[in-house]
């Protein structure tokens, strides 16, 4: 007798279900069945991967989920109904498919308590196209009879059986439970009762018997238990695997038509779901336009006039560009695309009259004419020689993608305003799962096990991300050849390849368990997530298409499909991007159009020399994408004399193209080092020195060279690109064969081939290159010709980014730029530039937050600035300001410039806010009549004045509510002889050495005292100076010498050494100065070279030789050698220390600023400093 | 947590990698000087051929230096 498997949960149950649609399919194939269904707990997440899974498989697939159902009313909230019943759904055509997705979003937007879920009414007008089983031991029916309440439980049958007629049936279930047997009698007699068939199911959790205690593991790992708990969440037996037909038979013999009944469901369930791919939703078109062709072609040449004002005079270019707009016209309107670009110009267009700054463009789409000329993206594709055929390849249809930046602040309203347009129904977010990868689940399971955190930590250490496996690989002789290729790693390959892993598994059986639970829960879903920026828009409401439930954080919709099946099931994906940058350059032009009104960022010129100069300086801190230090070192070898040249650095400045920049820059200083693979290639690559920057000249030439269309050409660079090493032979016969039907040499042209590959490989879109070029050359342009509001902008920008906004920081302040504390009178909301100074912003203050700050300008700006601190609080609403708010305000200097001290004012605060109160009242209840002299005899308050705090005191307040210290530092006083003495860098962890002699000096915030094992006394001392902060150890013996004079607050020098352990440095004092002017400095006795391995220039060695033996002196000479620049950048990590070199003393030097200066300029040093 | 967690196990495992870069290094440093040393290749884990001759470069430099500042390597690397 044949059976099939209805009730299956796999892992989109999550945390639930121990079992990937894949496996299940793959089991149910292998034990013969011709079919299979998927009831997750309510949702129907993997639906269409389980549907998929089942076509690959030649299995049908049963599409069903088992729902969460409260029969009074989805929407009780209740203590009473809190705990749904089960009910099991399966589709038996379309119809019933979509009622099951509308059911489910039912569930998830109307009846979620605990649970998603329906009720009776909304399942009699869904029943439609649906079979219904009354579920596990969970089910209504089953639970009832549980209880002893038969007729309840009869009547409930009679329900269903009313609403479903013949397509309900009575689920029995048989896992060794005790309910189950009890409940198993009552069942049978209940469908004989009332002529309700029976149909036999097991409550699948995981594939087989042997997977019960991974899965005991997983219920652990969803629930936060450990397995040794005696109360841990598990199933009550290990039955609720797949079992096989004859396992089937066995235990419901005695029902043999409960067993053939799951035939007869799986026939009934048999149909194609129509999936209708990507519908757009209907476009407004003027009524001056037929359709939306029309539409768009007039706006694409309004906007062709509009964006080439040579237009029409100059014929050569009017002609490309007239060739060019119709070409693309053509391919756009042939594919049936322009509904896609208007929907997409049309929220653009909102957001840039509604004051959103958005990005130039982003990814392919700015090699579109169209959509630079309908204001989609504002980058020039003809001035920039960017593809269209990169954005849409005409002999391929797929769905454009223009990916768009929206300032972070402005992309919500953008949602909004796409969601009220199209309406709350018919936008969502989408769905995203993230699955038990190989760290994470050694990691999960291993806490479920009881493993402590550090063995824990080892295992996994041990686990790499990538692994290298030996692949075949075809040569172009037709032979093959094993090459290593790096693949994610997975558990099993781990364990293959790592020695160490295989002597962990073999240390017993808790860790046998431990490796074998996590290879079978590896790759399973674990949670669940909304997809960043990706929004869907659909023809009609989103719940026509796709089941739907409620992102928590946003309260927005979203698809319970991930982003692969939902452009098949209908809809269209957008990408709305959040980009600090933009708002960053918004802010800064509003703060420049307040002295210049016509100042356009957009109108700025993109080879302005002035700004090339500064980035071939290296001076980029701050420019947006060439920030690093490594970017700013390749800079200044470059030296940028056009925009195009950091186009170029910005694309090769990366993992893999990083090895062309040699070659890159050495082409630009001397053209002799330039070679082109190919004379016919000469123009194409003259811009980029010969070297095939992006992927738009790999394509070309693959058209010069071969002769391919730029649709082929597009395939070609997909398949270099994307590293499809199985489709490149065919593809480099395709590329030989054109090239020698154009008349080149086999040998040449599958050398070029060769020379192509490389690049193919790691080839940058140009388009999306150009595109955040543009927004870098404005951040530089800003930099070079207004800094302050440049820094100011910021400063704004990353303040909720301490380690950012202090390293910010102090590159403006070693630019002697003054940052002032806010004003009450001069202060905007954010930080601002006044007398060519930087203004803290209001909202920046602690606890003030943008509505206080927004309400204190409001009344500045509409009865003027405030007269005393009197006027402030009698002129401000108290409701909106509160003691904190107030405080904050005072010690952040906010009131410095109304005549009274910090001190004064806080001390008569309380006072002071009763007169305002009072004055208000009395101004309300003479109806405003006192106005004038009157009034200001009435809201003078007499101040009791105070003694401002002393220095350190008032500079830590400022600092607890500005975030950092900023009208001085408790150091100033003493700023001259710590740069005297202190030679140890607190900001830069990588240069501190063991065993070397060091001083600190800096204020004391902590003291603390410690008492160890052996009952000695010691202390740690945590000192701050400019460049952050240190804990200082003082062993017995010191601390016993230096104890009584260590105060927090006290500015103290410390001199002392660090030594590693485990791999941190600690640094302990041996001596304490009081009163650090009486210390000596600190004598200079070595010269540290930091040189970077691979950076070095030829003849390295010897040319620091010269320099170095030409200086002698006393100091001797250290080699700290990096292997790679970024080895030296990961400042926080140990491990990544240099090698450190002592050289003979015949090599000690003369440390002068000439010598390190001329050290410096060697190619591969990065550093020179004495210690 | 998890990110910290996650962070936490990127930089072990660097630190394991750093650890059989460093041997390495070592070993193509005693090589360089005609020392007679086991190869430490086969029990490497985390090494791959790009490493390994970064390894080797690695060390070639610091001979290099060595031999012409008649320099010592210190410890604490």
């Amino acid at each position: 007798m044949g059976f099939v498997h209805l009730h299956n949960h796999t892992d989109y149950s999550l945390l639930d279900g121990a079992g990937s649609a894949a496996k299940y399919v793959k089991k149910a194939k292998d034990l013969g069945m011709t079919a299979m269904g998927i009831t997750d707990h309510g949702n129907m997440f993997g639906v269409l991967e389980f549907y998929f899974a089942c076509k690959k498989e030649g299995i049908q697939p049963v599409i069903g989920c088992e729902f969460y159902i409260c029969p009074e009313g989805r929407t009780l909230r209740d203590e009473e109904h809190k705990k749904p019943y089960h009910l099991v759904l399966l589709a038996i055509n379309n119809k019933g498919y979509h009622n099951l997705m509308e059911l489910n979003s039912i569930a998830w937007i109307e009846g979620f308590y605990n649970k998603p879920r329906i009720d009776r009414q909304c399942l009699e007008e869904h029943s439609e196209g649906l079979i219904c089983l009354s579920a596990c031991l969970a089910g209504e029916v089953p639970q009832q009879l549980l209880v002893g309440n038969t007729e309840k439980a009869y009547k409930t049958a009679m329900w269903y059986k009313e609403v479903f007629g013949d397509r309900y049936y009575i689920e029995i279930q048989n896992h060794f439970i005790e309910e189950e047997i009890t409940v198993l009698p009552l069942l049978k007699k209940l469908s004989k009762d009332l002529d309700i068939p029976l149909v036999a199911t097991n409550d699948i959790h995981y594939p087989s018997k042997d997977d019960a205690k991974a899965h005991e593991i997983l219920l652990c790992i969803g629930t936060n238990g450990k397995l040794e708990e005696e109360n841990h969440f598990r199933f009550p037996t290990e039955e609720f695997y797949m079992k096989t037909p004859q396992e089937m038979e066995q235990l419901f013999s005695d029902v043999p038509d409960a067993l053939s009944n799951t035939e007869v469901i799986a026939r009934r369930c048999e149909f194609e779901i129509e999936f209708p791919n990507g519908l757009l939703p209907d476009i407004d078109v003027p009524s001056e336009y037929d359709c939306a062709a029309s539409y768009i072609t007039d706006l694409a040449k309004t906007g062709l006039r509009r964006r080439y004002p040579d237009y029409g005079t100059d014929e050569e270019k009017t002609k490309i560009l007239d060739e060019r707009l119709e070409m693309e016209l053509g391919v756009i309107i042939r594919m049936g695309f322009e509904g896609y670009f208007l929907i997409v110009r049309d929220y653009i267009h909102w957001a840039k009259t509604h004051g959103v700054p958005v990005g130039p463009g982003r990814g392919s789409g700015a090699g579109s004419l169209v959509a630079y000329c309908i204001d989609i993206t504002d980058v020039d594709p003809i001035k920039y020689d960017l593809l269209f055929e990169r954005f849409l390849n005409p002999e391929r249809v797929s769905l454009p993608d223009f990916d768009i930046d929206f300032s972070d602040e402005g992309r919500e309203e953008v949602i909004d305003y796409v969601t009220r347009k199209y309406g709350y129904f018919r936008v969502g977010r989408i769905a995203t799962f993230n699955t038990l990868k190989a760290k994470q689940v050694v990691n999960d399971v291993a806490r479920v096990l009881g493993f402590d955190f550090q063995t824990s930590r080892k295992i996994t250490a041990l686990i790499p991300d990538t692994i290298s496996i030996m692949k075949k690989k075809e040569l172009e002789d037709g032979t093959f050849e094993e090459v290593p290729d790096d693949v994610p790693v997975t558990l099993s390959l781990a364990l293959e390849k790592i020695t160490q892993l295989q002597e962990f598994r073999a240390m017993g059986e808790r860790y046998e368990l431990l490796f074998d639970s996590a290879l079978r829960l590896e790759g399973l879903c674990r949670n669940m997530g909304t997809h960043a920026c990706g929004i869907v828009i659909g023809k009609t409401e989103l719940k026509d298409y796709v089941p739907l439930y409620i992102d928590r954080e946003t309260k927005s919709i979203a698809t319970q499909y991930d982003k692969n099946y939902i452009e098949q099931c209908g809809l269209v994906k957008m990408d709305f991007l959040g980009l600090k940058t933009l708002s960053l350059l918004e802010n800064c032009q509003n703060m420049i159009r307040r002295k210049d009104p016509d100042f356009d960022l957009e109108k700025i010129d993109m080879e302005d020399s002035e700004t090339l100069a500064m980035m071939a300086r290296g001076d980029s801190t701050m420019v947006f994408q060439f920030e690093s230090k490594g970017m700013q070192e390749n800079l200044r070898k470059l030296c940028p004399t056009q925009f195009e040249e950091l186009n170029a650095m910005c694309s090769l400045y990366r993992p893999g193209p990083m090895d062309f920049i040699p070659q890159y820059i050495a082409s630009k200083h001397d053209a002799s080092n330039i070679k082109y693979p190919d004379k016919d290639l000469e123009e194409l690559l003259k811009p980029t020195y010969g070297v095939m920057v992006y992927q738009e000249e790999v394509m070309r030439a693959s058209q010069i060279i071969a002769g391919f269309t730029l649709g082929q050409a597009d395939e070609l660079r997909k398949i270099m690109g994307k590293k499809q090493v199985k489709k490149i032979p065919a593809l480099r016969r395709r590329f030989i064969d054109g090239a020698v039907a154009m008349g080149r040499d086999r040998d040449h042209a599958a050398e070029i081939f060769r020379i192509m590959e490389p690049f193919g490989k790691y080839g940058f879109n140009k388009s999306h290159s150009v595109c955040y070029t543009v927004l870098s050359f404005r951040t530089a342009y800003l930099k070079c010709h207004y800094p302050l509001e440049f820094y100011a902008a910021n400063l704004t920008n990353e303040i909720g980014n301490t380690k950012k906004f202090r390293e910010y920081l102090d590159y403006i302040r070693s630019h002697k730029i003054d940052i002032l504390h806010p004003d009450i009178n001069s202060s905007s909301r954010y930080f601002d530039v006044s007398d060519g100074k930087i203004l803290f912003g209001l909202a920046g203050i602690s606890g003030l937050g943008e509505k206080t700050a927004e309400s204190i300008l409001k009344e500045r700006s509409e009865n003027g600035r405030y007269q005393s601190f009197n006027d402030f609080l009698v002129r401000c609403d108290d409701k909106v300001l509160n003691i904190t708010a107030l405080t904050n305000l005072i010690l952040g200097g906010a009131f410095d410039s109304l005549g009274y001290n910090r001190h004064t004012l806080l001390a008569n605060l309380g006072d002071a806010l009763k007169h305002a109160k009072s004055v208000r009242m009395d101004r309300e209840s003479s109806q405003g009549f006192l106005f004038g002299g009157e009034m200001e005899a009435i809201t003078q308050y007499r101040m009791h004045e105070y003694p401002e705090y002393p220095l350190t005191e008032k500079l830590d307040k400022e600092r607890e509510v500005l975030g950092f210290y900023v009208s001085g530092h408790p150091l100033d006083a003493q700023r001259q002889d710590w740069k005297r003495l202190v030679r140890l860098d607190l900001s830069k962890p990588d240069r501190i050495f063991a065993g070397v002699s060091y001083t600190a000096v800096g204020i004391v915030k902590s003291v603390r005292a410690i008492q160890t094992r052996t009952g000695k006394r010691m202390g740690v001392v945590s000192v701050e100076d400019y460049n952050g902060n240190i804990d200082i150890t003082l062993f017995s013996e010191a601390w016993a010498k230096y104890e009584a004079g260590i105060a927090p607050g006290r500015i103290m020098g410390f001199r002392g050494s660090f030594r590693e352990n485990n791999g941190a440095m600690s640094f302990s004092a041996s001596t304490v100065y009081g009163d650090i002017s009486q210390m000596k400095e600190t004598k200079v006795s070595n010269m540290v070279i930091e040189v970077i391995r691979d950076e070095i220039c030829q003849n390295f060695v010897r040319k620091t030789k010269r320099i170095i033996v030409s200086n002698p002196g006393s100091v001797s000479i250290k080699f700290a050698v990096y292997g790679t620049r970024e080895q030296m950048e990961m400042e926080e990590q140990v491990h990544h220390r240099p090698t450190l070199i002592s050289t003979a003393r015949r090599f000690n030097v003369d440390a002068s600023e000439d010598l390190i200066g001329k050290l410096k300029e060697l190619d591969g040093v990065a550093d020179v400093y004495l210690e | 947590m998890e990110d910290k967690l996650e962070y936490l196990d990127e930089i072990l495992e660097e630190a394991y990698r750093q650890a059989e870069f460093d041997d390495l290094c070592d070993y193509f440093i005693a090589v360089r000087n005609g020392q007679q040393v086991d190869d430490p290749r086969p029990k490497m884990s985390f090494i791959t051929k790009e490493l390994e001759e970064e390894a080797k470069a690695y060390a070639a430099c610091l001979c290099d230096v060595m031999e012409e500042f008649e320099g010592t390597l210190e410890k604490g690397r």
